[in-house]
Order: structure tokens, then sequence, then C-alpha cells
């Protein structure tokens, strides 16, 4: 006679898993570390060295040396724009809607960089009502050539989204903050 | 009785049918892909340049990364110095009486920054204190009107900061 099958022989097993618990937690872990401290706010940074007085022998001698300077200034006003560039100088009034005009100010830039391709330098003097965000965005309006402004060399999208586009089509990317 | 066929029963039913564990594969899957992502994001970002919580950076087409020195912030109620609030911002002015003689120096900060630089020129073992020339990363609110900034500048260039970098956010990022 035929013996019952044992019940614990044919019972169904439940199917064999790998245990992930662990290694979520670590995963979910990781995940929170790398969100509190990865900088993901991309931050760039603009040179404005300050002018420094001369004290030492050697910077008095180096201050002395007579250099052929093209200064272009550009005086940031509450209603415009004054350049002024060797014995040339111009104005451009704020926009009809009351915003500085850049396109103007960075095309009168261009023009004059045709004039004395190998200045770089520029200084700006702010008034003291004029907000810092202004002040940046004339900085970006004098720094570059952009596509169309004569003279522009079209980059590789590689190099022109890298710090390596710093050795092509600069406009005046020397910039000194006057007025301090 | 009634009670030892019960227990039986759902002994029996419980031999037969087993609760479905969590299907964890596909969550592991996005967290995996998240993960991946702030990696990359990671390495490719410089991790020690932080920006102060209350501070409205301006954005700009500047591509030149930021490297590790002095940070001053600007902001709206305070100067800070690496951190420490050194004098406060009231309407968008310093008061009197944080400024020097000159009405510009602000006295504080000056004492900040010489301390900084007499600390950088002892690691240097500079015996020449005048050819010092400080590196300064300036972080200013958008919003903040040059004539509170002039008198930062111009009390960084007093004690010889006189190499300024503006911290700005990226523009054609998020």
């Amino acid at each position: 006679m035929a013996r019952k099958p044992s019940e614990r022989t044919n019972r169904i097993k439940p199917p064999e898993e790998l245990n992930l618990t662990a290694f979520i937690d670590m995963i979910t872990s990781l995940m929170f570390f790398l969100l509190i401290f990865a900088a993901l706010i991309p931050v760039t940074v603009i040179d404005a060295p300050l002018p420094k007085i001369a004290s030492t022998a050697e910077e008095v001698r180096k201050a002395k040396e007579p250099k052929e300077t093209f200064d272009v200034t550009v005086w940031i006003e509450p209603t415009a724009f004054r350049i002024k560039a060797g014995s040339t100088s111009s104005r451009i009034e704020k926009k009809a809607d009351g915003e500085y005009d850049f396109e103007r100010l960075h095309n009168l830039l261009v023009s004059l960089k045709k004039q004395r391709p190998n200045s770089k330098e520029i200084t700006l003097v702010p008034d003291d009502k004029v907000t810092y965000e202004t002040m940046i965005q004339v900085m970006d309006a004098s720094r570059d050539l952009v596509e169309g402004d004569e003279g522009h060399q079209q980059l590789p999208p590689e190099i022109a989204k890298g710090v390596e586009s710093l050795q092509f089509n600069r406009l005046y990317p020397d910039v000194i903050i006057g007025g301090v | 009785m009634r009670r030892g066929r019960k227990l039986a029963s759902s002994r029996s039913r419980s031999r037969r049918s087993y609760a479905p564990p969590i299907m964890l594969a596909s969550m592991l899957d996005i967290l995996m892909a998240v993960l991946f992502f702030l990696l990359k994001n990671y390495s490719t970002v410089v991790s020690d340049f932080t920006v102060t919580k209350d501070i409205a950076l301006p954005r700009s087409t500047a591509v030149v990364p930021p490297q590790s020195a002095l940070q001053l912030v600007v902001t709206q109620t305070a100067i800070l110095l690496d951190d420490q609030e050194i004098v406060q911002v009231v309407n968008g002015k310093i008061p009197r009486s944080e400024l020097w003689r000159d009405g510009i120096t602000i006295l504080k900060l000056a004492q900040a920054l010489k301390e900084q630089k007499n600390r950088a020129q002892f690691i240097q073992g500079k015996d020449d204190k005048s050819s010092f020339s400080g590196t300064i990363v300036l972080q200013a609110d958008k919003n903040l009107e040059f004539d509170l900034l002039k008198r930062v500048i111009y009390t960084a260039g007093v004690q010889d900061f006189v190499m300024l970098k503006l911290a700005v956010i990226k523009k054609d990022s998020a």
C-alpha cells in the first residue's frame, strides 16, 4: 500500500531571490550624499584684477616704461553708456524700455577692436547706483566676438563650450574695474 | 472542535499560497540610473566651490572654472570672509560706524584681510612683505549697487588682494 506523500517534501517552496535590501539601502544613502554635496550649479569666474600700487623698485620701473596702449573706458551711467577710446568718445543712451543697449555697445566695441586688433584691455567705471548684474552684462558684451561679428571664427562645439575657446574670438577680455 | 478545524484549514492555506515578494528590480534600475547621472555630474563640476544660500549670483557667458581661493561673499544683509560674518549690511549700505575716516575702507574687513595676508605670507615664507598679490573670489548678489561693492573692492585692494575673481553662474545652464 502506497504511503501518503510527505507534506514536508511536497510543500510549495517560495521562489528564492537575492536579498537586495542592503544593496538598495547603500545606493539610496549614496544618492542622498551626492545630491547634497554635488554642486549642480555650474559656477564660473571672471578675472577682474585691480590696479596694484607699485611698491617695489621693479614694479616702479615697469610702471614707468612707456607703453603703447589703446585704452578703452566705459562709464556706466544711470541713463547711458559713455565710451572713450583713444581720442574718440561716444554715448549710447538706454533703450525706450529703460534697458541698457548692450547690443549697440557690443557693436561699437567690435568696430573699435577693428582699429586696434591687439588691444585687449577695457576699463569699466560704473556709477554708484549701477547694479552688479549690469556690470557683469557689460563685461559679457565686451568679452567675446559673437556669431555675425566681423572676424568671428566658427568653432567646433567641443571646443566652443570649453576653456580652449578662450584662445579664439576675443574682444576685450581683460577687465579692469575703475572708479574704486 | 470547530476551533481545531479552523486552525488546520488556515495552516493548509498558508502552505499553498505565498504573498508574492515585492519586485525591487525595476526600482533598483531607476536608482542606478539616477546614481550614474549624479556621479557623472559630480566628476565634471568642481566640488570645493560652494555658493552661499541667500545670494543670487548674476549669470554670465564666462567659461573660466573657479579656483580655490579666499571667498569673499557680499549678500544683501552681510559681508562674509571664508564663511565668517564680518560686517552687516543695512539697506544695501554699510553703516557709517563700520567705515574708516576716508568713508570707503571697511575697518573690520580690512583687519580680517590683513590677518589672511599675514597668514599667507607666513606660509609662503616670504620676507619681502610688499610683493604680495592675494587672490579673492568675490560672490556678490546681483542686485547690489556698485556703491557698496566699490567699498569692498577698495578694501581688498588696500590689503593687496588685487587678483579679483568674480563668481557668476554659467549662462547656458538651467
